[in-house]
């Protein structure tokens, strides 16, 4: 699989993925070289950090606010309640179940215009996450979102063209959990993922096959290249659950500022240099944490300012507002 | 009376905790994550419960155990198409809803198309995860319906609760869990799953914790050490709850690197104000 970049719709790459019957890139001894050198990484840091903070955690959001801002690691680290969703965060949040309703084929948003798919993207996250979004928003603020949750919702259905190929199944936010450095007392660290859409051949009801081949993730926003650094972090994550590394992934956006009919979609191939590089991500996440939570952090302002836990009381994400709107 | 050291502990552990505890309308509830906090500050991560509400994420796994207690007799082939079975299954669940049964099939049966698929595909990602870990069972196991074993004392005050997914009739019990921890909570957890079976007449074995998403589990035996540390956790528990009956901002707050992992350091003063300063502190630390 190569990697490509543009206006390739994800109905297209599924079909020219699934066609091919790709068969993984990377074997099986890059693999354990991979788990071994974060094995050591995940006990160097832990071995800095108090017992009771073991293991280290690492979700994206940890590894992207580690790596952008030590400050925002160790607020992400210790974020018990973010608040309420800002306003492109519940757009994102209505999106995705809408989403999911597509490629279920329970839906129609042409049908049911701007009104009645946000009324059914409210249903859907009440019943996903208990959140009473509809209730929760004024007359003004729901015209605003309606229209913005339309828009993107009508360039994923122009990009998801046909329904899935029926010899493949998907899953929906598909949990990996993968432990580093196992002792005595368990994983020194874990790497938390939850992937959007895998796609995959359909898995038989007991034995092992119907790994998955192809990791989709699903942005609202903007164009962003660090939302790759996050796929290859799910595929790294999938490889080293599965024994065996998915054939790649994409990261589909919305991109609703752009001209883009059907949003943009950039693909990865789950080669050795993807694996390698999430890998080294990882590695580098493992030693700031452990400076984080050993003591040392130092605060870097930047456009992520405005998703930090901190940024209410942080006097750095008072600068940041020159980074301009990273929506 | 009874001749079992840990049931003799608990009871006389519990009957002291209920000590001064108000008449209620029904036994109070003590639970698996109320017995698996830290012992360093007994507010941590207490939280009172807000009206409960079914959503997907709180009953896919009590579904996806009815589901593959479908599954489980007779076992699937091999070769069956496991998504295939697992939503067949999901919708017979759901056709067969009735409100009178309970809270849970009242909010089935009330869930429109929108609602069953987002329910649906909860659960069938679920089970078809947890399948390949559970399933086929041991000679003797059943798949526990509800997920959860309960306990009352004779005349007791608390009801005891854990979860379980497998009861291995004296085997292996099962537990599935969301996410890898630590040794030291892997042992907590399957503590709680074995001193509830324990309590229900017969311990197992050993349990093991499954995480479906890790595709792996850890195996831990299990002895009377175990069942009373289990036990001593459960009794604590029980303790706090009192204290927080009349308000849990009442408990007494321990500040310290456990603030760091408490799920309610956004909230908690003490710990808001301890976490702040070593942020502060940190922040002025060059690297």
């Amino acid at each position: 699989m190569q990697p490509t970049t543009g206006t390739e719709r994800i109905t297209d790459w599924l079909r020219a993925a699934g066609a091919e019957r790709p068969a993984p890139v990377v074997d099986a001894a890059t693999l354990d070289d991979l788990r071994e050198g974060l094995d050591l990484l995940a006990r160097a840091a832990a071995a800095r950090v108090p017992d009771h903070l073991r293991p280290l955690r690492l979700t994206k959001a940890t590894i992207d606010a580690l790596l952008r801002c030590p400050r925002a690691g160790a607020a992400r680290l210790a974020a018990a309640d973010e608040g309420p969703r800002s306003g492109p965060l519940l757009v994102g949040a209505l999106f995705e179940q809408v989403a999911h309703l597509i490629v279920e084929r329970i839906v129609d948003p042409e049908a049911d215009g701007p009104a009645g798919t946000f009324d059914r993207a409210c249903a859907a996250l009440a019943v996903a996450s208990g959140e009473d979004v509809d209730h929760l928003v004024g007359d003004d603020a729901r015209d605003l979102l309606e229209e913005q949750l339309f828009e993107r919702v009508r360039r994923f259905r122009s990009s998801w063209r046909a329904p899935l190929h029926p010899a493949w199944w998907y899953r929906s936010e598909v949990p990996f959990e993968v432990a580093f450095g196992d002792g005595a007392a368990g994983p020194a660290a874990v790497l938390a993922c939850r992937v959007d859409l895998s796609f995959g051949p359909t898995p038989p009801a007991l034995g092992s096959g119907g790994r998955p081949r192809l990791l989709l993730e699903l942005k609202s926003g903007r164009h962003d290249v660090a939302h790759l650094d996050d796929l290859g972090l799910y595929l790294l994550a999938a490889a080293l659950v599965e024994g065996s590394a998915p054939v790649g992934g994409a990261v589909w956006w919305a991109a609703p500022s752009t001209p883009a009919p059907h949003g943009v979609l950039q693909t990865l191939p789950a080669d050795a240099p993807t694996l390698q590089s999430a890998a080294v991500r990882v590695g580098r996440a493992l030693e700031v944490a452990a400076d984080v939570l050993g003591g040392r952090v130092a605060t870097i302002p930047g456009g992520h300012c405005r998703f930090c836990p901190d940024r209410t009381v942080c006097p750095a994400a008072a600068s940041s507002d020159e980074f301009g709107d990273a929506w | 009376m009874t001749d079992d050291p840990v049931v003799a502990q608990l009871t006389e552990g519990l009957a002291a905790a209920a000590t001064g505890l108000p008449p209620l309308p029904a036994p109070l509830p003590v639970g698996a994550d109320d017995a698996l906090r830290p012992e360093a500050c007994p507010a941590h991560g207490f939280a009172p419960d807000g009206p409960f509400r079914w959503r997907a994420t709180n009953a896919r796994r009590r579904l996806g155990l009815g589901v593959l207690a479908r599954l489980a007799d007779p076992p699937p082939r091999p070769d069956e198409d496991l998504p295939d079975l697992v939503a067949a299954t999901f919708d017979v669940l759901r056709r067969t809803a009735r409100p009178e049964d309970g809270s849970l099939d009242a909010w089935l049966a009330g869930l429109d198309t929108v609602g069953t698929a987002v329910l649906r595909r909860a659960v069938v990602a679920w089970a078809s995860g947890a399948t390949p870990q559970l399933l086929p069972l041991e000679p003797g196991a059943r798949i526990v319906l509800g997920g959860a074993r309960t306990w009352r004392p004779p005349r007791g005050r608390f009801v005891l609760r854990a979860p379980v997914d497998v009861d291995a009739n004296g085997g292996t019990a099962v537990v599935t869990t969301g996410r890898l921890g630590s040794a030291a909570a892997v042992r907590a957890t399957a503590g709680c799953t074995a001193l509830l079976a324990h309590l229900n007449g017969r311990a197992p074995v050993q349990v093991r914790v499954v995480v479906p998403g890790a595709g792996r589990s850890e195996v831990v035996a299990v002895d009377g050490m175990l069942l009373a540390d289990a036990a001593a956790a459960y009794e604590r528990a029980a303790a706090t709850a009192v204290a927080a009956l009349d308000g849990d901002d009442r408990l007494p707050r321990v500040t310290g690197e456990h603030c760091w992992s408490c799920p309610r350091r956004s909230t908690c003063e003490p710990g808001a104000a301890w976490l702040g300063e070593r942020r502060r502190v940190i922040a002025e630390t060059p690297r």
